[in-house]
């Protein structure tokens, strides 16, 4: 059975965009398990529920976790992957004389688990992590300009990271709401004005952007442009 | 406390003191634009020290806008020169504790002031950490350095400075693709 690991910030803007329901139908259609490790777990859920900020959100977001929608993942394969992995990636850029910190556990133990569970994908919006994986030299040079200082790079550790995340997909909740539009499950909220397919598209996928996805506004007209046929 | 980061909040203090000794009608965008230079060190370093001269600027910033009294500004300005003062002989513990007693001075004057939903210091800290995310540092990273939480960041970022991501808009088709594979539409 297929695997799909989820980062922390998909399901957030998914709550946050009041489509996390979505999630249930799309497992069903891919007939997959959705998964989440512990450190993923514990910012969704554990952390918010000491605070009344986010707490009913929370609250949403545990039950698609009791009724397994999601389901948490720990074993000590992954925990030992997560420390190795960021070690690696907190080890890559230096600036000033200091390593940066750049990731966290719980993005690196999602990445983690994604590896030992040889999953299909993995959801993720965060923009650091994903450069990382993709095109550290970008980031490299966002960081290079913003900090206004020389960022050099750890080659051994950069090529030791992308050996172990080699092969690894990467899709954003911005993919997984135009798929849950593809698949018509967002037709109940066609709105009555002109071209109702269009505005149901453009306002979900800004909806998403505006909830934390890290997506840009060329890109959403791109995906506009792209579902054109079916709207 | 790295010698770079003691210098550099030297010079914000110094700054600071400049700004408040004058008071004018500017000294609001002033603190502002002040509050943001420590926030290169706070991305490299990740100290609790610029980051809390980070917030504070901005917080003092967010407080002289909505009116301080005089006692107030009187307060805070000889706790910065007290502090300053301290950190110039080095010792970063009566720094440290100044700082506290600032950041007690502005929690105390915003909750007689009621005026916001959110407190000015977490205001300032939500947009010091968005500042922090945009030098490359993630989300997670930075919710735990400014002790916020993942939803308040994505919340906060979203709405108020996302990132334009500069990917290539021919990835998206790509992606797509990939995305109707894995949900099995053809």
């Amino acid at each position: 059975m297929k695997k799909l690991i989820f980062d922390t910030g998909p399901i957030i803007t998914l709550t946050l965009n009041n489509l996390l329901w979505i999630l249930e139908p799309l497992k069903k259609k891919s007939g997959s398990r959705f998964m989440i490790p512990g450190a993923v777990k514990k910012e969704l859920v554990d952390r918010p529920f000491k605070i009344k900020r986010f707490k009913f959100e929370a609250m949403q977001t545990m039950q698609y976790l009791k009724n397994n929608t999601i389901e948490v993942v720990n074993n000590s394969q992954t925990e030992e992957l997560t420390s190795e992995l960021l070690e690696l990636a907190n080890h890559c850029f230096k600036a000033k004389g200091e390593w940066i910190k750049l990731v966290h556990y719980a993005e690196i133990n999602a990445l983690a688990l994604t590896i030992t569970e040889k999953a299909a994908a993995f959801i993720i919006d965060e923009r650091t992590t994903r450069m990382l994986i993709e095109d550290p030299e970008k980031l490299r040079n966002i960081m290079n300009h913003k900090l206004r200082t020389r960022i050099s790079i750890n080659k051994d550790y950069l090529k030791r990271f992308h050996q172990k995340v080699k092969g690894i997909r990467m899709l954003r909740s911005v993919e997984l709401v135009t798929i849950g539009y593809e698949i018509g499950l967002l037709d109940k909220y066609l709105p009555d004005m002109p071209e109702p397919k269009k505005n149901l598209l453009d306002s979900v996928l800004w909806g998403v952007k505006l909830h934390g996805c890290s997506v840009s506004k060329r890109e959403i007209e791109q995906i506009i442009k792209i579902e054109k046929p079916l709207l | 406390m790295k010698d770079i980061v003691r210098k550099d909040i030297l010079q914000i203090l110094a700054g600071v003191i400049n700004i408040l000794e004058k008071r004018e009608e500017k000294d609001y965008l002033d603190l502002k634009g002040l509050s943001n230079r420590t926030i290169h060190n706070s991305a490299i370093f990740q100290d609790d020290d610029s980051i809390s001269i980070a917030v504070m600027v901005y917080a003092i910033a967010k407080m002289i806008d909505r009116g301080l009294t005089e006692r107030t500004y009187d307060m805070i300005f000889t706790k910065l020169i007290s502090a300053k003062s301290s950190l110039e002989k080095f010792d970063k513990n009566t720094y440290r504790a100044g700082i506290k007693g600032i950041f007690s001075i502005i929690s105390k004057t915003d909750k007689r002031l009621k005026l916001y939903v959110e407190d000015v210091i977490s205001q300032a800290q939500m947009k010091k950490a968005g500042k922090i995310y945009k030098h490359g540092i993630s989300i997670g990273t930075v919710s735990e350095l400014m002790g916020v939480s993942y939803w308040d960041m994505l919340s906060y970022l979203g709405s108020t400075s996302p990132v334009e991501e500069e990917y290539d808009p021919k990835d998206i088709r790509k992606r797509l693709n990939f995305a109707r594979r894995i949900f099995n539409i053809s």
